[in-house]
């Protein structure tokens, strides 16, 4: 008899290359993350042509690993998961075709999986904390997403980002302030050292009555202050590099809780879920963390490993739209995927 | 292509800058490649904006810079890259950047990465900061381009306007 359903979740949308391993429906035995940061480091961003390439060298071996720490061989695994989109096409093509070779050499069932669907589905790995409904807001690099989870699989975008993404946002005026790539770490580091009160930078579309940011704007709105007010060196009067990255960031953490929190009381959600990258930054979690406790949310965000890129998230996403039945999401790349897989 | 100075425009707002991509927008045919310069915040989106509204597009035009390009249908349907992470020119043609030109208008960000890709119909708009909302956008066009935007009387009227000229 078979005592475990294991599925192996494959993830290149970006630049890190991953695979994890989950047993059942909740438990996440490995999730391996090759990640390219240092490589992308030098251009000041991700370079498709370079993420591609390295995913092609790293993939079989990251897919062996993720094996090796689950305990398991090939002839273990039950399902795979791979996404499909939203992504850069070639990277997500050296993923999609180990799962290919993979499904047909295993002769085992493949699944598509969005990854958006994936960095929302991350809440409930382990089967803990996420309670439905909830309004997720989604942040990452690529992403700025609000989305209402009435239950599992049955999800409704409600807001996203009219212009840039947040985490592009960071990585813009982290470049505007000579800080390095990724910004969003850059960011923080900075801002710990700064006083978020010496300038106040514009809350955008605060005032509007929708659940979409925009932060081009703000962008501009620091890069206007840099220009006309220069930095300020440590000691001197003005603004330093350090204070400007604490207003920026106070100016997002704003913007983002409250349009998430309006979502939440306008929806009769019971959580407040945070997911993607940029829930790496502490100001912002711990921002949305008190005001949803405060307003009479429950509130959940996953462990970091399972809000960077990861392929945990697939192999969860992956095994819930497997086991609701029905035609699975096949393995076409789709650059421009939305939240639905396929 | 020979590129020649079509006008020095300043702008003293983002809608000016909007407008002016909106005036530029409905005088474009097909197969135009409209190359934007010009450092962090200055005006390129804004611009593109006003772009997408002229090709008659309804969406909202969202940043680029994370899947490269983004496509927007319209009266002409409008691709919407950004050159910033590519690094070789190799790579716009695995983007297919020539099916874009011929199904629509191509606009790029940091287009002064690369050389412009094949195109009869060529702009250029560089982008300098002026002041916290005044910006000095250079207009440059290939020969077949300038006669496109000539044909419009309200661009006309705006390229020989002075700064905040529009009130």
């Amino acid at each position: 008899m078979k005592k475990r359903f294991l599925t192996l979740g494959i993830e290149t949308s970006c630049d890190e290359t991953s695979a994890a391993v989950l047993e059942g429906p909740h438990t996440l035995l490995s999730n391996v993350v090759a990640s390219q940061e240092k490589i992308h480091a030098r251009f000041g961003g991700v370079v498709p042509e370079i993420a591609a390439r390295k995913h092609v060298e790293a993939i079989n071996h990251i897919i062996a690993a993720a094996l090796e720490e689950a305990g398991a061989g090939f002839g273990d695994i039950d399902l795979i998961a791979v996404t499909t989109g939203p992504g850069l096409a070639v990277s997500l093509l050296v993923g999609i075709s180990a799962a290919r070779a993979l499904s047909h050499s295993l002769g085992v069932p493949a699944v598509g999986v969005s990854h958006l669907e994936g960095h929302l589905l991350a809440n409930c790995v382990g089967g803990a904390g996420a309670d439905f409904p909830a309004v997720c807001l989604l942040v990452s690099g690529g992403h700025t997403e609000i989305i209402y989870v009435a239950g599992m699989g049955d999800y409704e975008p409600i807001g996203s980002t009219v212009d840039d993404a947040a985490g592009e946002a960071f990585d813009k005026v982290a470049r505007a302030l000579g800080l390095g790539y990724p910004g969003g770490p850059a960011i923080q580091r900075a801002a710990a050292a700064g006083d978020p009160k010496k300038i106040s930078f514009p809350r955008p579309m605060l005032r509007e009555n929708n659940f979409n940011f925009s932060f081009s704007g703000l962008k501009t709105a620091v890069i206007n202050h840099i220009r006309v007010n220069g930095l300020a060196a440590p000691g001197e009067d003005g603004a330093t590099a350090e204070d400007v990255a604490a207003a920026f960031q106070e100016a997002v953490a704003d913007v983002l809780t409250e349009k998430t929190l309006r979502a939440a009381e306008d929806r009769g959600a019971r959580d407040v879920w945070l997911g993607g990258g940029v829930a790496a930054n502490k100001r912002l979690r711990e921002r949305l963390r008190e005001e949803a406790l405060r307003r009479g949310f429950g509130f959940f965000s996953p462990p970091m490993t399972l809000c960077t890129d990861n392929a945990g998230m697939i192999a969860k996403a992956g095994y819930e739209i497997y086991s609701r039945g029905g035609a699975l999401p096949g393995l076409l790349a789709n650059p421009s995927m939305g939240l639905k897989s396929g | 292509m020979e590129l020649r100075i079509i006008a020095d425009i300043e702008t003293v707002s983002a809608a000016e800058t909007e407008e002016l991509g909106r005036l530029i927008g409905e005088a474009l045919e097909r197969g135009a490649f409209i190359a934007l310069e010009g450092d962090l915040g200055g005006g390129k989106t804004t611009f593109t904006r006003g772009l997408a509204r002229g090709l008659g597009i309804a969406s909202n035009v969202t940043s680029p810079t994370f899947q490269l390009v983004r496509e927007y249908e319209g009266r002409i349907a409008l691709f919407h890259f950004d050159f910033y992470r590519l690094e070789t020119a190799s790579e716009l043609v695995d983007l297919d950047i020539g099916y874009c030109l011929g199904a629509g208008v191509v606009v790029a960000e940091w287009a002064d990465r690369f050389p412009p890709p094949e195109s009869d119909s060529l702009l250029r708009l560089r982008f300098d900061w002026a002041g916290e909302s005044r910006r000095r956008i250079r207009l440059e066009a290939c020969p077949r381009a300038a006669a496109a935007l000539e044909k419009s009387d309200s661009l006309r009227l705006r390229l020989s306007a002075p700064p905040g000229g529009e009130q």
